[in-house]
């Protein structure tokens, strides 16, 4: 019996050993920090999309000296003191960044929604439905060119409000809270920053607004984080009640111009029906003698055959950047494709396999475009911007991979041409097919469009992206889903796409 | 007394003619003895358990697994055994595009100590032996390609405890609990969804408990057993409405599984076995059916 005891006692040690130090960092780390500048005059850059910056309005702000703001003062000072480890938390969560905070409830939003509805029980699919999206298949399907533009509308919104409320902080110049009263202690780094409006409460109320219209049965949730976010503010010592009140003016007034913009873009006639993929597929089929066909079973309509119709944001048209035909079956640049692939896929090493899988970005991941706002929100924390740089980047980057989804579906439902495993019989894949036509790689055009983007914002970072983009690309060949063709010309097209949303950033006024 | 001594005899004299082969089996092999075995095993699934929801999915159509299960079990000393096995398995689908998988899976080593037996009158015996065990993901084999995987590329540490009784008969009962704690997987991805989204590549998974319980009987020649298992994650998640499997789900299962082992009279080192499997219940895995068959000698490698 000693013996017996003697070994459930050391399983109990080992186990308990070997239990240990299993929790997963579910997001990385954001430090709060001192901005690298403070960009006084972005009140004068150029918006993205709203046609005249004073046509937002905010009420004039109350005096410092006035017994009404005295009143918020003491309100701050009492809510900022002695704070419990929550609130701090909560405050040092918000304090880093909070764009690159939104950013990543964004990209959740996205991977929760990327899954592909169920067929029905007699071969059919149901399309997910804006009006009732709590039914199944929920609403949205949050697909690449989804997230690609649910991610340039929330960016895009973010940077014009944020210009507007730089616009009134230089205008009414009101000091923070701790600068007037310097009793209140800052729970964060002290920026040389007006306070009036908040422009925390600008970047939570136009992520509220905006994530709830592309994620609608999210919207408990992201209320939940907006009212936690400008809540955070107030703990921090660092905005007053009518600093945030202002910025919610600001950020309701951009949002409803954006969300106007949304409903009138054309995505709701994006969607597939059978009839559309298959007159699409005749075209082509007449046109080229080739036409794509689902690989799934039951065989599914193609993803968004209207997506390339959607309006786009710096690109003049898709006829403007459309590549031409790709190989024809039979040449000789097609076969060789064809080799290359057959290569990659019955002779992967660890390294095309570990590149393969780290670019997939398919169902339950923040998808392609996601993935390049995770890259982009690390460097606007790695760089320091402050919060209308940071949103400057994202919009860019994300008009930009927007356009790219556009041009990129154009081409796609323009030319309609087969998947490798359609197109070589018994062919196999290392990731799952997508269920739309192969060229150009959607994948290779959103990455080169967000490569050439952040090349242009972070200089010294150009050669990291471009090598992000070219394994990006080179992945969907690794994994088998693309012929080198499609990848080569996505790069291609990708990177002419960019050129069209820096030409808009250099003379925006940020970069004087 | 004189019988207690006679009892014994019979009994480790059958069971040391019996063959050891697993971590959670009855059976200990002698001092110095090696059962060495060559299971081949053929695996099948056209339904899966996608949460608590059974269906079928004609892009993965029937997912086969056939396995070469090579494995020995070693006498140490009477009261304590080594295990271990390394199995070669390939995994494909019948429908869909994803490629086949092949190649060497985990190295599981156990060992196994006969911690208490007693015997009770002339004819009943009780044991109690407990098994201790870790698996290595050797092959270096792609755990993130669920339903295809070959495994789930994580070490483990295992323990199990086994309670048996025997009559002099060769009939017996034995009952097993066990946990399997696992590392954390590393995978190749930036992010993903389970329950809420993680940017990160690691993969929390859930340690596992497993349960069961044998009826058998056996003799010098013959051993036959009916077994049903239980398998349980702690903790882990569905796979969400026709998202894909994913390591670290929340996986059950429960088993009904028959073995049968011959040893040859002719040459009695030398056996052959036969066994199969079917999958009662589940979550977020196969409802799999399994048989296979394979060959055994055991012998002694000293005395």
């Amino acid at each position: 019996m000693k013996t017996f005891k003697t070994i459930l006692i050391a399983i109990a040690v080992i186990s308990i050993v070997a239990s240990c130090n299993k929790d997963v960092d579910i997001q990385p780390q954001i430090s709060s920090y001192t901005y690298e500048k403070v960009d006084a005059d972005a009140g004068g850059w150029d918006p993205v999309y709203l046609s005249n910056v004073d046509d937002i309005t905010v009420a004039t702000p109350e005096d410092v000296n006035s017994a009404a703001y005295k009143a918020e003062l003491e309100a701050v000072k009492s809510a900022s003191a002695n704070l419990t480890g929550d609130q701090k938390a909560t405050v040092e969560f918000w304090g880093g960044n909070s764009i690159a905070r939104w950013n990543q409830i964004a990209q959740a939003m996205a991977a929760k929604y990327n899954l592909p509805p169920a067929s029905n029980a007699d071969g059919t699919y149901s399309l997910p439905n804006s009006k009732d999206p709590g039914t199944y298949p929920y609403f949205p399907f949050a697909n690449p060119p989804y997230a690609s533009r649910a991610f340039a509308y929330w960016s895009a919104a973010e940077f014009d409000a944020l210009i507007v409320a730089w616009k009134k902080k230089y205008q009414f110049n009101r000091p923070a809270p701790h600068v007037t009263d310097p009793t209140i202690s800052a729970h964060l780094p002290k920026q040389s920053l007006h306070s009036y409006p908040s422009e925390d409460a600008v970047i939570a109320e136009i992520s509220k607004v905006l994530l709830t219209t592309f994620f609608p049965l999210e919207a408990d949730y992201i209320a939940k984080k907006a009212a936690e976010h400008k809540q955070s503010r107030i703990w921090a010592g660092m905005n007053t009640q009518s600093d945030i009140e202002a910025g919610e003016a600001i950020a309701t007034q951009v949002s409803a111009i954006f969300k106007g913009r949304a409903s009138t873009d054309q995505m709701g006639k994006a969607a597939s029906t059978p009839a559309i993929t298959d007159s699409l597929a005749n075209n082509a089929k007449q046109k080229f003698g080739w036409k794509w066909e689902s690989l799934e079973k039951p065989a599914r309509p193609g993803m968004l055959p209207l997506f390339g119709r959607v309006k786009p944001w710096c690109i003049p048209s898709v006829e403007a950047v459309r590549p031409g035909p790709p190989p024809a079956p039979g040449s000789a640049e097609f076969e060789s494709d064809v080799n290359e692939l057959k290569n990659f896929t019955e002779n992967p090493t660890d390294e095309t396999r570990r590149i393969a899988n780290f670019w997939a970005d398919g169902p339950s991941s923040a998808t392609p475009p996601g993935h390049w706002n995770e890259i982009a929100a690390e460097l606007i924390v790695k760089y320091k911007l402050n919060p209308i740089r940071s949103a400057r980047t994202m919009a860019y980057l994300n008009m930009s991979m927007a356009d790219a989804g556009i041009s990129c579906w154009d081409t796609k439902y323009y030319y309609f041409t087969p998947r490798p495993s359609q197109a070589i019989p018994g062919f196999k894949t290392l990731i799952g097919v997508p269920n739309f036509p192969g060229y150009t790689s959607g994948h290779s055009t959103f990455s080169a469009a967000g490569a050439a983007v952040l090349s242009h914002i972070f200089p010294s970072e150009s050669a990291k992206m471009e090598a992000y983009a070219n394994d990006a690309s080179n992945s969907r060949i690794y994994g088998g889903i693309h012929f080198r063709h499609d990848c080569k010309i996505g790069l291609e097209t990708g990177r002419v796409i960019a050129s069209y949303s820096v030409a808009v950033a250099k003379k925006d006024g940020a970069e004087n | 007394m004189k019988n207690i001594i006679y009892v014994l005899i019979i009994f480790f004299g059958v069971i040391q003619a019996s063959l050891a082969q697993t971590p959670t089996d009855i059976f200990m092999m002698q001092k110095g003895q090696i059962c060495i075995a060559l299971p081949y095993q053929y695996e099948s699934w056209d339904e899966y358990w996608e949460g608590t929801l059974l269906r079928e999915n004609q892009n993965l159509g029937t997912v086969t697994s056939n396995s070469f299960m090579p494995m020995f079990a070693l006498g140490l000393h009477n009261r304590l055994n080594v295990i271990a096995s390394l199995p070669w398995i390939k995994r494909e689908a019948s429908a869909g595009t994803l490629h086949s998988e092949s190649g060497i899976q985990d190295l599981s080593l156990w060992l196994k100590g006969l911690l208490v037996t007693k015997t009770i009158g002339d004819r009943h015996n009780i044991d109690v032996i407990a098994s201790i065990g870790m698996s290595l993901p050797v092959g270096g084999y792609y755990a993130d390609y669920l339903p295809l995987s070959l495994g789930m590329g994580v070490n483990t540490f295992n323990t199990r405890l086994i309670l048996d009784y025997r009559h002099e008969s060769g009939l017996f009962a034995s009952v097993f609990g066990g946990y399997d704690i696992r590392s954390n997987l590393e995978t190749d991805r930036s992010n993903y969804f389970i329950d809420q989204h993680y940017l990160t590549n690691e993969l929390y998974m859930p340690n596992v408990m497993t349960a069961g319980v044998t009826l058998g009987y056996f003799n010098e020649l013959t051993k036959a057993e009916l077994r049903y298992n239980l398998m349980n994650t702690d903790g882990g998640f569905d796979i969400r409405r026709n998202d894909m499997p994913f390591p670290s789900n929340n996986m059950d299962n429960g088993r009904v599984e028959v073995l049968f082992q011959q040893r040859m009279p002719f040459h009695k080192p030398l056996g052959i076995m036969v066994f199969g499997g079917y999958t009662t219940s589940g979550r977020n895995v196969g409802k799999s059916t399994s048989f296979g068959a394979g060959i055994i000698y055991l012998t002694n490698l000293w005395n």
